[in-house]
Formats: C-alpha cells, sequence, structure tokens
C-alpha cells in the first residue's frame, strides 16, 4: 500500500511524459554538401561525400552524392595524394605512408567546379589504450577502456567493432522442406554463426581539465549478460583516436542533435559550423569537420563462460502436435510456424516426433552468418 | 391618528412609569446575532431576577448582562428595548438562583470591572467571569445595500467574532487571584450565597411586577427624557471599538458624519491624516486608496497604513477602498487639520477569487502604466499544479507576461527576456525563483504582504534591469497576538508563525516550506526507475519590525533557500539562495518619509558530476554571485507635487566558475576569475498633480553608472521615466509612457527555460550592457457602476546587446565567454485588452493579448550570422494570448475557481534535412526558432471551502480541491528529433503535466 501512494504521488510529481510527435516534416532541404571523414595517417582514409535530403524522404534511397569528384590530401609543402573513387560519393586515399610530422588538409572539387578545402592541421598522435578490461555483475557485462594519452591531443573519439560466435539452440535431424520432410545431414550450416556490428555514435572524451593526460577505465559499452552476443565468443576491437577541441565540440554537437533527450535543460538545437570552407563560394555552408589523426587499436576476446546466462527462450519450448484418427501429423500445420524444422524424433515412421520454431536451430535467423573471422581463434564451423 | 399616538404613549408611559427609576439609562443596540452568538452572557432570553440598584432591591425584573461591556439590561415591557444599568450603582444582581457580583463595588478594588458569578465548591467561593469581546466589527448594512434585500448573504455578513473568555478566581490572603478549575471541577460548581462583603446595604426592597410599590418612587406622567434617546456611536459601539484600538478614534460607520480638527487658521486644505486597519486583526492595512467625494484627491495608504490628504474645509465624503476589504465612505466635516482613523474588514460579500487587484479606479488615478498588484488571497485560489499559491504562477494570468513553457523557471514580460526582469523580496534581489526547476515559485504564500508587478511605467527608485520589476514585500507580523498557518499540500507543506514580541513595539514572522519529494523517491522500489533519484528544497523566511517611536521603525528581513535534485546517479544539481536585509524608514508624516536600507545577496548554484565508474574525472562546478546593497529614497509632498529621489549602489562579486575534484578525481583545480564591479545611481521623479484638474505628470529621471573594478571599465546613462495621464471623466483615462533602462548583469543560457547551470555575467570590456525602451499608451474606461473595467494598453519595445549564443558554445567555465556570444537587439510590441469584474458573485478578468519578440544579431559574422543577419524568432515570443481567471461563489464558504490559459506555441527550432555521418544518421537544423510547438491551452478549476464560522474554535480549516488541466491535453513544452542511433527520424514531444493533475490543498490558521 505504502509503495503505492508513493506510485500515486510519483505521477503526479513527475507526470512529465514524452510522446511521438508526427509534425509535418519538410519536403525540401537545403543543398548542403556533407563530407564525412578524417585523414588518417598510418592507414587509409576514407571520405565519403553526399548531400542532404529532405527529412520526409524514402529512408531506404541511396544517399544522394556528387557524380564525380577529386578528393585529394594535400600536406603544407604542395605535394598531394588523390583519391580512389569506390563507389559513388566515397573516396579512398592511400594515407599509410604519410610522415605524421607534416601538416594535411583535405581539397575537394566538385563535377561543376565548385571547390572546398580544409585548414592546414597538424597530426593528432594516437593515443596509447593502456588497458581494455571487462566487469560482471548480476545484470550486465561492462568494458572498460582506458586510455594514456601523448601530449598533443586531449580530446580523443572512441569507436569500436564487435565480433562474436553463438549457436542456436538445437541440432535438426529432419527439415521440413517444400511440404516434405529430408533427413537434416548438415547441421552445422545453421548451428554455429558469427556476427558482427560496428558502433554507431561515438564515445567522445576529454582530459582537459585533468591532471594527466589520461582516461581511466571509461565504461564505453554495457551487454545485458543473457544477450546471445555472449552465448559462445565475443570480441571486440577498441579504435580510439586523438581529436582537436573544436573538432569534438563539432563532432558531440551533431551528436547531441541527433539523440537529444529534449528535457527542459536540454540546449537550443542549432546548426555549427564544421572545418570546411568553399573556396569557390565562402557563403556556402558545408557539413563536416575533417580531422587529421592517427588511430589506436585493441582487442579483447571474452569467453561465454561466467558471462554468458541463459534464459529459456519461449521459441525453444516442444511442440508435440496430435496425430490425426489415422495416426498420421498433420505436418501442414507446421507452416503456420515460420518454416518448422524436425529434429530429434520421427516423422512418418518414426515413432516420435518433436520440432521447434527456426529460429531455435537455424542460427542464420538472428542476423548472423556463416562467415568466420580469418583471425578467429576457435575451430568451430 | 395623533390621538392615537398620543394614547398609546400615556399607556406606554404609565405602565413603565413606576420603573422610571431603575429604567433610566442608556439603550442597548440591538441586532440579530443569532446565527453567530450573542452579546449575553448565557442566553439572549431576559430572565427574571433581583437586582440591587442605586441603594434598593428590585425583584422579578427581567436581567440579562451584557457579557460584551459587563453591563446589566433590563427590558420592560418585554417588547420594549433594553435599558443598560449603570454599574457603578448595580452591586449585584441575582438570575436564576445564582448571585452575581461587581466586585468592584464590593471593594476588591483588583478585580477585573464587571460581575462575577458567584460559586462554590463546598470549601470556598469561587468567582466566575464570561466576556466576550469582539475581534470584528459587525458592520453596518443598513446603508446603499439593506439587510435582507439584497444582499441574500445578509446573515453571513454580519459577522461578529466573539473570543470568549471563561475565568475563575478566588480571594486568596485578601488578594484576587485567578485560578484555573478542571472541566469536571468547574461542573461540580453550585451556587454560593452572596458574599457579606458584597451585601451592599441597600435602603428598601421594590417589588416591581405585581408586587408591592415602592411609596418613593416618582409616577411621572410622561416618558422619562432619554428613554429613546438617539442611539449614538459613542454609546453603543465605544466599547466595540475599543476592544479593537482603545487609544485611537476608529471611524467604521458609514452613516456617521465626523468632525475633524478643529477651526483651521487659514481657509486653504488642510492636512488630514490617520491610519488604516483590519478590524480583524489589527494590522495596518497598505494599499488603500483614499480620497475624497470627487475622487480627485486621494492617495494610498503606505505599508505602514497611513494616510495623509489635504482636505478642504467643510462638507465632504472619505472614501477607502481596497479590494479584498469592504468599501467605507465616511462623511467628515474637515474643520481644521486632524487625524481620522478607520478600519476596514475583510469584504465577505464578494468573491475572494480572482483577486489580482490592479484596482479599478486607481487605474485612473495613477499616473503610471501596467502596474499589477497581487495580494496573498489571490495567490491562494488561482488553481495551480499542486495546489499551492504561488507568487510565479500567478503573475503568469496576468496579460503580458508569459512563460517559455509550464514548470519553467522565470517569466516574461512584454517580450523581455527572463533575466531582464528584477526580483525583489524585501528589497533583496532574487536570482532564481524557483524550486524544484520551476514547478513551484520560490517564495512562500504565508509571509507574504503585497507583490506589485511594474511592466510598463517603472518608477525611478528602481533600476537594473531593462523589462519588469517583480516588487514583493513580507508582511510585517501580527501585533496583537501569536498567529500562525500550516499547510498541507501533495508535495509541500508550509508553516508560519507571527505575533509581538514586544507589545506594541516589535512584531516578528517566521515561516518555512518543504518538501516530501526526496523522501518519496527513496521510498521507490529500483525496478521503478527513479530509485537513485532526489529532488527537494526548502525555505526559510523571518522578518522582524521594531517601531522605535511613531516616526521611526526598523524591519530586518532575511530569506533562505536550497534546491537539490537527481535522477541520474552521477550527476547533482544544488542552488541556494541567501538574503538579508534591514531598513530604517522614518517618516514625518504621511506625505514626507524616507527610506534607508542595506543588504546582502547571495546566489550560488553547483554541480556535482561523479560517480565510480568514473573517479578520476568525478568534479564539482559552481558559480556563485555576491552582491552588497544600499539604497535611500525620499518622498516629500510640496503643494500638487509628490517629489521622489535618492540613491542606491549595488557591489557585485561573481564567481563565473570554480571547478574542484572529487576525492579520488585527477580534474584540475580551476578557478575563472572573480569579476567585481560597483552599480551606482542615483535618482529623482516628480509626480505633478495641478490641482483637481484631468492632466497629471509623472516625470523623472535616474542615472545609473557601472564600474568593473577588474578592469575598469566604466558604463553610465541617463534613464528617462515619464507618464502623463489625462482624465476627462472619472472613468475614463488616457495615459502615455516612455521609459528607458540599463542593464549590467547578463544571464548566459542556450536553454529555453532558466536552467540551474546557467551563469550570470557581468558586463565588461566586451560585454556592453543591455540597454532599452519602451513607449506605452493606453485606455482604462471602468463602466457599470464601477463593476467592469476595460483597458486596452500598446506598447512598443526596443533593446540592445541581449545576449545570444554562437552555436556549439561553450557557456561553462569558459574563460572567453564573449568569444561564444553575440549581441543582439531585440524588438517587441502588442496590444493588450482586458475586461476585468470585480464584484458579484462571478469575478475575474479575461485578456487577450497580440505580441511579438523578435531578436536579431547586431554584428554581420557572415555565414555563420544567425539566420544570415535577418529577424527571428525570440524564444518567448507567443503571438496570441487568451486568458480567462475567475471565480463564482456559490455562498460565503463555497465558491469554485477557474484558470483557462491559451496561447500560441513558442519557437523552436527543427530537423529540416538528414544526413549519414560516420555510421549514423544526423539531422540538419532549420534556422534558428523558425517554427513552433503545437498551440497550448489547459483549463484548472479548483473548488475553495473556507472555514465556518466557529469563531470560538482556536483554528480555522480551509481547503481546495482541484484539477491542473483538467481537459488532459498533452501541451508541449518542447519537441524533439531523433535517429535513436538508427536509421528512423522520429520527433518527440515533452509535456510536463500531460495528464490531469488533481490536488488537494489543506491550510490550517490559528
Amino acid at each position: 500500500m505504502k509503495k503505492t501512494i508513493c506510485y500515486i504521488l510519483l505521477a503526479f510529481a513527475t507526470c512529465a511524459c514524452i510522446y511521438p510527435y508526427d509534425a509535418e516534416m519538410a519536403k525540401e532541404a537545403p543543398e548542403r554538401l556533407v563530407v564525412s571523414g578524417d585523414i588518417l595517417i598510418g592507414e587509409e582514409t576514407q571520405i565519403d561525400l553526399s548531400y542532404v535530403m529532405p527529412l520526409s524522404s524514402d529512408i531506404t534511397l541511396e544517399r544522394k552524392a556528387p557524380p564525380e569528384a577529386v578528393v585529394v590530401v594535400k600536406n603544407e609543402k604542395g605535394q598531394f595524394l588523390y583519391g580512389k573513387k569506390v563507389k559513388q560519393g566515397r573516396y579512398v586515399i592511400d594515407t599509410r605512408y604519410a610522415s605524421e610530422n607534416s601538416k594535411y588538409r583535405l581539397y575537394i572539387k566538385l563535377d561543376d567546379g565548385r571547390e572546398y578545402q580544409t585548414p592546414l592541421e597538424e597530426v593528432n598522435g594516437a593515443p596509447r589504450i593502456t588497458d581494455l578490461s571487462y566487469s560482471v555483475d548480476n545484470t550486465y557485462l561492462r568494458l572498460y577502456c582506458s586510455i594514456t594519452g601523448r601530449s598533443s591531443a586531449w580530446n580523443y573519439s572512441l569507436e569500436y567493432d564487435e565480433d562474436w560466435e553463438y549457436h542456436a539452440y538445437f541440432i535438426p535431424d529432419l527439415l521440413f522442406v517444400n511440404g516434405g520432410y529430408e533427413v537434416h545431414k548438415r547441421f552445422k550450416d545453421f548451428y554455429n554463426c558469427w556476427g558482427s556490428r560496428s558502433s554507431v555514435e561515438p564515445c567522445f572524451m576529454t582530459t582537459e581539465g585533468l591532471s594527466e593526460n589520461r582516461i581511466e577505465r571509461n565504461n564505453f559499452l554495457s551487454i545485458p549478460r543473457a544477450d546471445y552476443r555472449l552465448m559462445d565468443l565475443y570480441s571486440i576491437n577498441v579504435t580510439v583516436r586523438g581529436l582537436s577541441t573544436d573538432a569534438r565540440v563539432y563532432l558531440e554537437h551533431l551528436r547531441d542533435g541527433s539523440v537529444g533527450t529534449g528535457d527542459l535543460f536540454t540546449p537550443t538545437p542549432s546548426e555549427m559550423r564544421g572545418n570546411i570552407t568553399c573556396t569557390t563560394n565562402p557563403e556556402e555552408q558545408v557539413v563536416g569537420y575533417v580531422s587529421v589523426c592517427k588511430r589506436a587499436s585493441k582487442r579483447i576476446f571474452i569467453s561465454s563462460t561466467n558471462v554468458y546466462q541463459s534464459i529459456v527462450d519461449p521459441g525453444s519450448l516442444l511442440f508435440f502436435p496430435e496425430p490425426d484418427e489415422d495416426g498420421n501429423y498433420n505436418l501442414e500445420n507446421l507452416f503456420l510456424w515460420d518454416s518448422p524444422v524436425f529434429f530429434d524424433g520421427p516423422a512418418p515412421g518414426y515413432d516420435n516426433v518433436q520440432w521447434a520454431p527456426k529460429r531455435c536451430v537455424d542460427c542464420r535467423v538472428w542476423g548472423g552468418t556463416k562467415n568466420k573471422p580469418d583471425w578467429w581463434p576457435n575451430d568451430d564451423e | 391618528m395623533r390621538r392615537l399616538v398620543i394614547t398609546l404613549l400615556v399607556l406606554y408611559g404609565t405602565v413603565c412609569s413606576a420603573q422610571t427609576t431603575l429604567f433610566r439609562g442608556r439603550v442597548m443596540p440591538e441586532y440579530d446575532f443569532s446565527f453567530n452568538g450573542h452579546y449575553y452572557w448565557y442566553s439572549p432570553d431576559f430572565t427574571y431576577g433581583t437586582v440591587c440598584y442605586d441603594g434598593a432591591v428590585y425583584e422579578d425584573v427581567p436581567l440579562n448582562i451584557n457579557a460584551h461591556t459587563q453591563e446589566v439590561l433590563v427590558r420592560e415591557p418585554p417588547v420594549g428595548p433594553p435599558v443598560v444599568l449603570e454599574r457603578s450603582l448595580l452591586p449585584w444582581l441575582r438570575m436564576r438562583g445564582v448571585y452575581y457580583v461587581n466586585l468592584n463595588l464590593a471593594g476588591v478594588g483588583d478585580a477585573p470591572k464587571g460581575y462575577f458569578e458567584v460559586l462554590t465548591d463546598g470549601k470556598q467561593i469561587y468567582y466566575f467571569q464570561r466576556q466576550k469581546l469582539f475581534a470584528r466589527d459587525p458592520g453596518n448594512h443598513n446603508g446603499f445595500r439593506g439587510i435582507g434585500y439584497e444582499d441574500p448573504n445578509y446573515r453571513e455578513d454580519i459577522i461578529a467574532f466573539f473570543h470568549l473568555k471563561n475565568r475563575f478566581y478566588v480571594i486568596r490572603n485578601g488578594k484576587f487571584k485567578r485560578v484555573f478549575p478542571g472541566r469536571s471541577k468547574q461542573l461540580s460548581l453550585l451556587a454560593a450565597d452572596l458574599p457579606a462583603f458584597a451585601n451592599v446595604k441597600t435602603d428598601d426592597a421594590r417589588t416591581l411586577a405585581g408586587g408591592e410599590r415602592p411609596a418613593n418612587i416618582n409616577m411621572l406622567p410622561e416618558l422619562p427624557a432619554g428613554w429613546f434617546a438617539e442611539q449614538t456611536e459613542s454609546s453603543a459601539h465605544a466599547a466595540i471599538l475599543a476592544a479593537i484600538e482603545q487609544d485611537k478614534l476608529i471611524a467604521n460607520y458609514r452613516n456617521k458624519t465626523y468632525e475633524i480638527g478643529t477651526v483651521a487658521a487659514s481657509s486653504g486644505p488642510v492636512r488630514v491624516r490617520g491610519t488604516v486597519r483590519d478590524v480583524a486583526t489589527g494590522e495596518v492595512l497598505g494599499g488603500v486608496l483614499v480620497s475624497d467625494s470627487s475622487e480627485r484627491i486621494y492617495c494610498y495608504t503606505g505599508k505602514d497604513g497611513s494616510y495623509d490628504l489635504n482636505l478642504p474645509l467643510g462638507d465632504n465624503m472619505l472614501k477607502f477602498r481596497e479590494y479584498t476589504k469592504e468599501d467605507m465612505d465616511i462623511r467628515v466635516i474637515v474643520k481644521g487639520a486632524g487625524t481620522l482613523d478607520v478600519v476596514m474588514r475583510e469584504k465577505v460579500t464578494a468573491l475572494k477569487s480572482a483577486y489580482i487587484t490592479a484596482n479599478s479606479m486607481a487605474d485612473h488615478r495613477r499616473t503610471g502604466m501596467g502596474l499589477e498588484t497581487i495580494n496573498t488571497a489571490t495567490m491562494t485560489h488561482i488553481p495551480t499544479a499542486f495546489g499551492e499559491g504561488d507568487v510565479i504562477k500567478s503573475v503568469l494570468t496576468l496579460p503580458g507576461v508569459k512563460s517559455v513553457g509550464e514548470a519553467s523557471s522565470g517569466f516574461n514580460v512584454r517580450g523581455g527576456s527572463a533575466d531582464q526582469n528584477l526580483i525583489l523580496f524585501n528589497g533583496g534581489t532574487i536570482y532564481n525563483p524557483s524550486h524544484l526547476f520551476g514547478v513551484f515559485s520560490a517564495f512562500n504564500t504565508d509571509v507574504i504582504d503585497e507583490v506589485e508587478l511594474y511592466k510598463s511605467s517603472i518608477p525611478v527608485e528602481f533600476g537594473g534591469r531593462i523589462s519588469s520589476v517583480l516588487d514583493i514585500g513580507a508582511k510585517d507580523g501580527n501585533p496583537e497576538r501569536i498567529k500562525g498557518s500550516l499547510g498541507l499540500g501533495i508535495l509541500t507543506s508550509h508553516l508560519a508563525i507571527e505575533g509581538p514580541i514586544i507589545k506594541d513595539k516589535t512584531t516578528f514572522v517566521l515561516g518555512g516550506r518543504t518538501t516530501y519529494s526526496d523522501w518519496m523517491l527513496k521510498q521507490l522500489p529500483a525496478s521503478s526507475g527513479y530509485a537513485g533519484g532526489k529532488a527537494s528544497f526548502s525555505d526559510v523566511n523571518l522578518g522582524v519590525t521594531h517601531h522605535l517611536d511613531d516616526q521611526n521603525s526598523l524591519k530586518l528581513t532575511g530569506y533562505w533557500s536550497r534546491d537539490g535534485f537527481s535522477f541520474r546517479g552521477d550527476t547533482t544539481f544544488r542552488y541556494s539562495n541567501l538574503d538579508v536585509a534591514i531598513k530604517w524608514k522614518h517618516k514625518w508624516d504621511k506625505a514626507n518619509t524616507l527610506d534607508v536600507g542595506a543588504g546582502y545577496d547571495s546566489y550560488s548554484n553547483t554541480l556535482e558530476n561523479g560517480s565510480e565508474a568514473n573517479a578520476v574525472g568525478a568534479y564539482t562546478l559552481s558559480t556563485r554571485i555576491q552582491q552588497g546593497f544600499t539604497r535611500a529614497t525620499a518622498k516629500v509632498k510640496a503643494g500638487d507635487h509628490t517629489i521622489t529621489f535618492g540613491g542606491d549602489a549595488v557591489l557585485y562579486a561573481l564567481d563565473p566558475g570554480i571547478m574542484n575534484p572529487m576525492e579520488g578525481s585527477i580534474v584540475v583545480p580551476r578557478r575563472l576569475n572573480r569579476e567585481t564591479a560597483l552599480e551606482p545611481s542615483v535618482y529623482a521623479g516628480d509626480v505633478w498633480q495641478p490641482g483637481d484638474g484631468p492632466f497629471s505628470v509623472d516625470a523623472g529621471v535616474r542615472y545609473s553608472s557601472f564600474l568593473t573594478l577588474t578592469d575598469f571599465k566604466y558604463y553610465g546613462a541617463p534613464e528617462l521615466r515619464v507618464g502623463v495621464k489625462y482624465s476627462p471623466l472619472p472613468n475614463l483615462s488616457l495615459k502615455a509612457g516612455f521609459n528607458t533602462m540599463n542593464q549590467y548583469i547578463h544571464l548566459v543560457s542556450n536553454t529555453s527555460s532558466i536552467s540551474p547551470m546557467d551563469t550570470w555575467k557581468l558586463c565588461d570590456a566586451d560585454i556592453k550592457p543591455q540597454q532599452g525602451y519602451q513607449a506605452a499608451g493606453g485606455f482604462y474606461w471602468t463602466v457599470f457602476g464601477n463593476a467592469l473595467d476595460i483597458s486596452l494598453e500598446g506598447y512598443y519595445k526596443r533593446n540592445y546587446n541581449y545576449l545570444d549564443y554562437k552555436s556549439g558554445a561553450v557557456l561553462s567555465m569558459n574563460d572567453h565567454l564573449a568569444d561564444d556570444l553575440v549581441p543582439t537587439t531585440g524588438r517587441a510590441y502588442g496590444v493588450e485588452l482586458m475586461f476585468r469584474k470585480l464584484t458579484g458573485r462571478l469575478t475575474g478578468w479575461v485578456s487577450y493579448t497580440w505580441s511579438r519578440a523578435l531578436l536579431k544579431e547586431m554584428e554581420d559574422r557572415g555565414p555563420d550570422t544567425i539566420n544570415g543577419g535577418a529577424w527571428y524568432n525570440a524564444p518567448f515570443d507567443k503571438p496570441h494570448d487568451l486568458k480567462l481567471v475567475g471565480n463564482y461563489k456559490f455562498t460565503h464558504r463555497y465558491s469554485i475557481s477557474f484558470n483557462l490559459d491559451y496561447s500560441t506555441g513558442r519557437p523552436v527550432t527543427v530537423p529540416v534535412g538528414r544526413y549519414y555521418y560516420g555510421n549514423a544518421l544526423r539531422l540538419l537544423y532549420s534556422e534558428r526558432n523558425a517554427h513552433r510547438i503545437p498551440d497550448y491551452f489547459r483549463l484548472d478549476l479548483a473548488l475553495n471551502i473556507e472555514p465556518g464560522h466557529y469563531l470560538k474554535a482556536f483554528t480555522h480549516m480551509s481547503a481546495t480541491i482541484g484539477c491542473y488541466n483538467v481537459t488532459g491535453r498533452k501541451n508541449a513544452y518542447s519537441v524533439f528529433y531523433t535517429t535513436d542511433g538508427g536509421n528512423i527520424v522520429q520527433g518527440y514531444m515533452v509535456s510536463v503535466f500531460a495528464t490531469q493533475v488533481p490536488y488537494v490543498s489543506l491550510n490550517l490558521k490559528f
């Protein structure tokens, strides 16, 4: 009763709510070039060019990009490296062997004659990832990263790539295929899978204001222990790059404008100017901030032992169809169950039949593939 | 016919003549108080008894005792008026077998005057006295609104507040001592014989009704002189009023003529002064309009309740008007300079709601424009989200006053930003006027006397902000007795106590408020998502007033508040206000005064950011502003001129940022340079009212200056304050005004609402003062016998150097803050139409405002200029605004209040495009404030239950049951768009009170 009263009172006290708001979205967007990517010293640089799309446009449409462009990385001596177009709007420049002691800028020229460039910038040295570790509590696997910076960079962005191996719940004996069934002999084709994912939102950090240029045990990711990513083997590769203060502020501003919470004290969103200018028309606004930096990365593997908490998946409950009057099983009904797969039991001619939804016996249904990374450390297939 | 009358009189006289010796005397006035109590000792019924009077004993006389005046009454014949017997001639009487003695005549000199029942417990004699004292005047309802005719609530309106005192005494060791027998003891007492010492020797015994007639009674052929003597105030009410104000002449009857002064030395106008008090509490009443019959000679009572008028000799009518009090008209014959003290009583026939009063006729007398006055009755009856009277929410019901959204701190007046309002509490500056991020205002209505909002014509003594002045004053403590109030709400409780410290010299008022939201959050389970949250606030007010003498008084006030909240475990906000002030008031007379004051204000906020996961980066971030101030203002009246002059100075010390590491953190301690500055000002103004003419002028100039003590940058500028009024008719006025203002302190914010972490910034070499002017005109018309006010005001404002922020600005711990800010110029204009009804069962007002508030960057920064250098909507620009506030009273005790609010949605910046940046979908935003959130609409209802008339009760409880946002409309506070880390752009709307919010509020007065 006490809690009930408290809930009621709290409901009054905190009845602030957030509702979907379906305002009419703009059908026209200002034509504005977007330049995404950094000049990465010591590895290949990837620059994406695109245009802002209307908010109401179909999300599935291809990104609108300049049909042709010259994308070049220049140093302070006027030397340059040409970019190679790998697909519409994407250019790759080989900066693997560029000196980290030079200054660089990005130069772009579109086929309509407009030219853009960034100011010459020194290379933000890569910080050192001193620790990449994890802890486990009752609910979560928490990942931590410790960074020690170099004197030249006090701002960092952290991104990561995840890979994991998992398996289906059951190994089937029979497959129901095209209205019939067949004995399944290649269960490995559906049992072990590998998934991967890259971080969407970078994690920005700064050591400005600290007595030391280091980040200590920053908890950048937490994964529920029942998550299937932890079922067999999990791996994460963390990449950290150094940024200037202006770059960090700009990128945080972009992020906050897209994932804002809208609470009472959230700053009013606005557009911020990056470091790309149109040299042929200084009034033109361009979206993007191109930094010059080196990156550092570190990878760890996490076994499921003492980490993964298996839970009962409702889909794994076995189903035993009732036989008809003749003692036959009405297999057609199984079509109602997302392409059922037989396992562990007899079909006609067998004494017992057990079956499960496909998602319980086919790991691919969960989004994984059979594409095992070359560097994956175990022998599963 | 004449013969019949004479015959009846002779017959009446014949019947009564035997008693003339006894019945000669004053005639007791009779009122029908049967529903509220009565004067009499036990019952209004007269009882036949025995009385010893003037040396004779009379038996079988219909007797009663007036327990208020402690006088014995006789009534004979039964239909006749009761006659008062002279107490000095009456040693004892006996009714219902009980003796009543006049102990003063019996030689018990230290006994209170009056009569005492003689009782005994078998061991000793007890003397019991019953007293009934008025705390309130019964008033006069025989005038315009006759009892039972035009006033359907007359029975409730005739309110006599009796304080019943039952006291027991004994004579012990020759001394008369008060004792306190228990209830059972009291009930066990029986009637005792007449004490020997009280048995005054009588000449003879006389039987009047049916008994033997004494031989020495004179038989008079006609009624004695004075039998039907005209009832006069002095006889009927002097005692009543003496209970309220013993030593002063109190005029409280409207149908009596008072003579003021003796023969004047000159034939010109003479000065009439006095004090207006509340009849129930004895508290002085400020803000009462006092005028003559022509309403051309008038003044307002000061906070000490005093008034001062120059009246012509001869007959006149003095009018006293205050919205919550009953109108008082007093006929006077002015023979010379003199005083007339007046009591007014609370209006019970009109509605207690609504209640934001800019008194109707006051608009026609005041030269200035845009002054609104709010009293506590107003605040407590306007429905609010959690039922607690709220200063800021009440102010928001006025035309021209807006906010960016519900539960937001601050308010916007006529297109000004929130930091352009000077909020004064007892003269101290309040920098954050809210609790719980804007859900409650920071002021406890229990201790507030009155709130004045100047939104157009700002008096010369105010400065430092360019938009408005909200002047909040704490009341003085009750001079008569200890009083208090206790309020219980859903989220908060408040308590106030007031009373005298030294009788007639020193009073105090102490108030406090707190919330239990913190406790509630702690009770919640972890699964609720709020278990780690904290939200609490509290505030304390103290005021002490000391009257040195009739001309000098000192007032010491203090205010402290604190807030703290955290809904995430790693971040906690705290902020605190502290104000201390002392004021000396010297009054040569009502019109010539001097106020000198000084004080200290402090506002600080702190952000604690740290958690176990990020212990090395944990820190606290604080800002603080402190100011010491002093001001002196003199007001002098000379002929048609009322001159105000004086000066003030504010010394600022502002810490824009202090960052310190928390335990285990490697954050480097850092402190931005403290800003110090001095803001001295001098001012002078004159209100010129030439005779009784229709014109009046209020003109003044204030020279404000500002000197930074860090880099010695100096700014200074004169500020003009001009207002003119033309009143061709007493109920019709036209006004115009022009003001210029300067402001030397800025609030730096990039949020729509005042945030706890917003920082203040003093002007320096890079940041210039805000400057602004306002030109306004108005039309005021009072119609239907002062029942309806119609006003139309228009204004045009400009301001310069209002700070907006660059995109991506870093406003916290920024050594070069000016680089992230841009000065803007603003313009605002609009018209406000208002209809206000102040009388009748239904009271309230409806107002419609059309206005615009626009900003434009003052510098050209090329493509980075906000909106390309064009005018853009200010965040608080809401063109259409409709407000309806009212109250309907069913009976004296029950009324409903309602509040309707509609406005255009405020401007926001929304996305107009999207693009991929890295792996994430990003949004491209429109020009600043180019779109609007949905329009705002809200209806609130409340049922008010006033305390009953159980006037003997120690406590009085009132209750309000209400519902905020009755329609449950999901009003948008803001909208935002997010990609949720995926490929979908979804818009969301934040609604602060997205549903009906019912509430119950209980208030206990004692």
